[in-house]
């Protein structure tokens, strides 16, 4: 049994079906890069699997449980836009952590911050977009989770600073745990996943080792991808 | 423990807001005391008490309505979505933070209003007090809890709007619903009061504004025999008991962060 079981999944906005009969499971120590172009339903089904949307069909399974508000514990979420309120600092942010996720590492919560050279005291406000992204990534990798779920961790920053980020994912990346990384980056990504799922127009084209691919089809993540939209 | 955390957050989020209502009040009150030398003492005790309640009411209104965008602009996000606490809680502090702001309102209008009335109207005070002693404060938190109704109410409209798409049905109902019963509120309560005549007699003190701005602050606070139907309150109680279930389960079943 993987740490995420989802069978059958449809999720419907109004009579758009953003997701088709979706079945995935992800085991502990996988790293799986989800690609699809945009409006493929990326999003939505990371959204699903941490409960902010809620299925139209189907079901989830994180750990073997279903979804609510427990199975939050242990999902760590990091959206592809800014959740920070603006009031905040990042040290509140850090605080707002430590208070409500049990296990919220703050040494390497404080190593992240360092590694992208910003400091506790600045504003949310007051950063950039490419800042609030290392911020939140910050947080969300810091949390002591069982799935990790990335929504465009690379959007929006320089091509310099996606290096870094990736090493800072992998640096701290827990073998006790699935990391999902969604992305339309995905030269940048395929060198970390460990099995990548092609997504287009909610339905899941394809699920497949990344050495496999490699083998088989004698041609990069990134190739096939251009080559299959 | 997650309660007051979330309390706690709630506060730090708000410490400008804050500071800019305390400010502005103190503001308001300093101008009126400074416009009583101005104007030579010829600023009654009436319009003093005039402005108070018009600080007071302004202040009330805008805390209402920031209560509500908050739930919308803070509560339903991913932030507060991610926490592994029940739903409800966030919507129940945001509910408690408004019975709580209004409170403060409440007593920093009513701080100042003493202060300022006291100085024209050097009886004012004993007034006062003797007012809240007789039961005044009862009167005073049935206004609260009136100003707590409107923002759980409104509060429905912003749940309304955060549902999924296929509960377009459900949306549509809660809209209706919350419509009509502002609509017919005091309809409905008139008519229960018409067909359950049965009334308990309290001395509730009543803070007759027409009457305080037109005459003399002395003789307005009474307490005139207040019949209260007991149908028409249970009607109210519940009623706001219903719409505050109803919206925590809606926050912890139905809502969707898009």
């Amino acid at each position: 049994m993987g740490v995420l079981e989802i069978k059958g999944l449809y999720k419907y906005y109004g009579k758009k079906c953003a997701l088709k009969n979706v079945n995935l499971t992800g085991d502990f120590g996988e790293i799986v890069g989800l690609f699809g172009p945009n409006g493929s339903g990326k999003t939505t089904l990371l959204k699903l699997i941490v409960g902010f949307l809620r299925p139209s069909s189907g079901s989830i399974r994180v750990d073997g449980k279903d979804i609510d508000h427990n199975t939050r514990a242990i999902v760590s979420f990091l959206p592809d836009n800014n959740l920070l309120p603006l009031w905040m600092t990042i040290k509140d942010a850090f605080n707002f952590y430590k208070d409500f996720f049990p296990g919220f590492e703050e040494k390497r919560f404080k190593d992240l911050i360092d590694y992208f050279n910003l400091s506790m005291n600045r504003k949310v406000k007051e950063l950039s977009k490419g800042e609030q992204e290392k911020v939140c990534l910050s947080l969300a990798i810091s949390r002591k989770a069982k799935i990790y779920l990335l929504d465009e961790p690379l959007g929006g920053i320089d091509p310099a600073s996606r290096e870094r980020i990736l090493t800072g994912i992998l640096k701290n990346y827990r073998e006790d745990s699935l990391m999902i990384i969604s992305t339309h980056l995905i030269s940048d990504v395929e060198s970390i996943a460990d099995r990548v799922i092609f997504i287009s127009q909610g339905e899941i084209l394809l699920n497949e080792k990344t050495e496999k691919i490699r083998e088989e089809k004698k041609m990069s993540v990134d190739e096939l991808f251009r080559k299959t939209f | 423990m997650g309660m007051i955390n979330l309390l706690k957050y709630g506060i730090l989020g708000k410490k400008k807001y804050y500071l800019t209502l305390f400010l502005s009040t103190i503001g308001v009150y300093f101008i009126l005391f400074m416009g009583h030398y101005y104007f030579k003492n010829n600023i009654s005790p009436e319009f003093a008490f005039a402005i108070s309640f018009l600080v007071m009411l302004v202040s009330l209104i805008l805390n209402i309505i920031f209560n509500i965008m908050s739930l919308n602009t803070e509560d339903i996000r991913y932030l507060y979505y991610s926490v592994p606490i029940n739903p409800k809680y966030i919507y129940l502090r945001r509910m408690l933070m408004g019975l709580f702001e209004t409170i403060f309102i409440f007593l920093l209008n009513m701080l100042f209003m003493t202060m300022i009335i006291q100085f024209l109207n050097p009886i004012f005070k004993d007034q006062l007090i003797n007012y809240l002693q007789r039961g005044g404060i009862f009167t005073l938190l049935i206004y609260n809890l009136a100003m707590e109704w409107i923002i759980i109410i409104c509060s429905t409209f912003v749940i309304a709007s955060n549902l999924p798409s296929e509960k377009d049905i459900l949306r549509y109902l809660l809209n209706v619903m919350t419509i009509l019963y502002l609509l017919f509120n005091d309809a409905l309560r008139s008519m229960l009061s018409r067909i359950f005549p049965y009334n308990i007699s309290l001395h509730m003190p009543q803070f007759n504004y027409e009457s305080i701005i037109t005459g003399s602050l002395r003789y307005n606070i009474n307490l005139p025999k207040f019949n209260v139907n007991i149908a028409s309150t249970i009607f109210y109680i519940l009623t706001f008991i219903f719409f505050l279930v109803l919206n925590s389960y809606l926050f912890e079943k139905y809502i969707e962060i898009k």
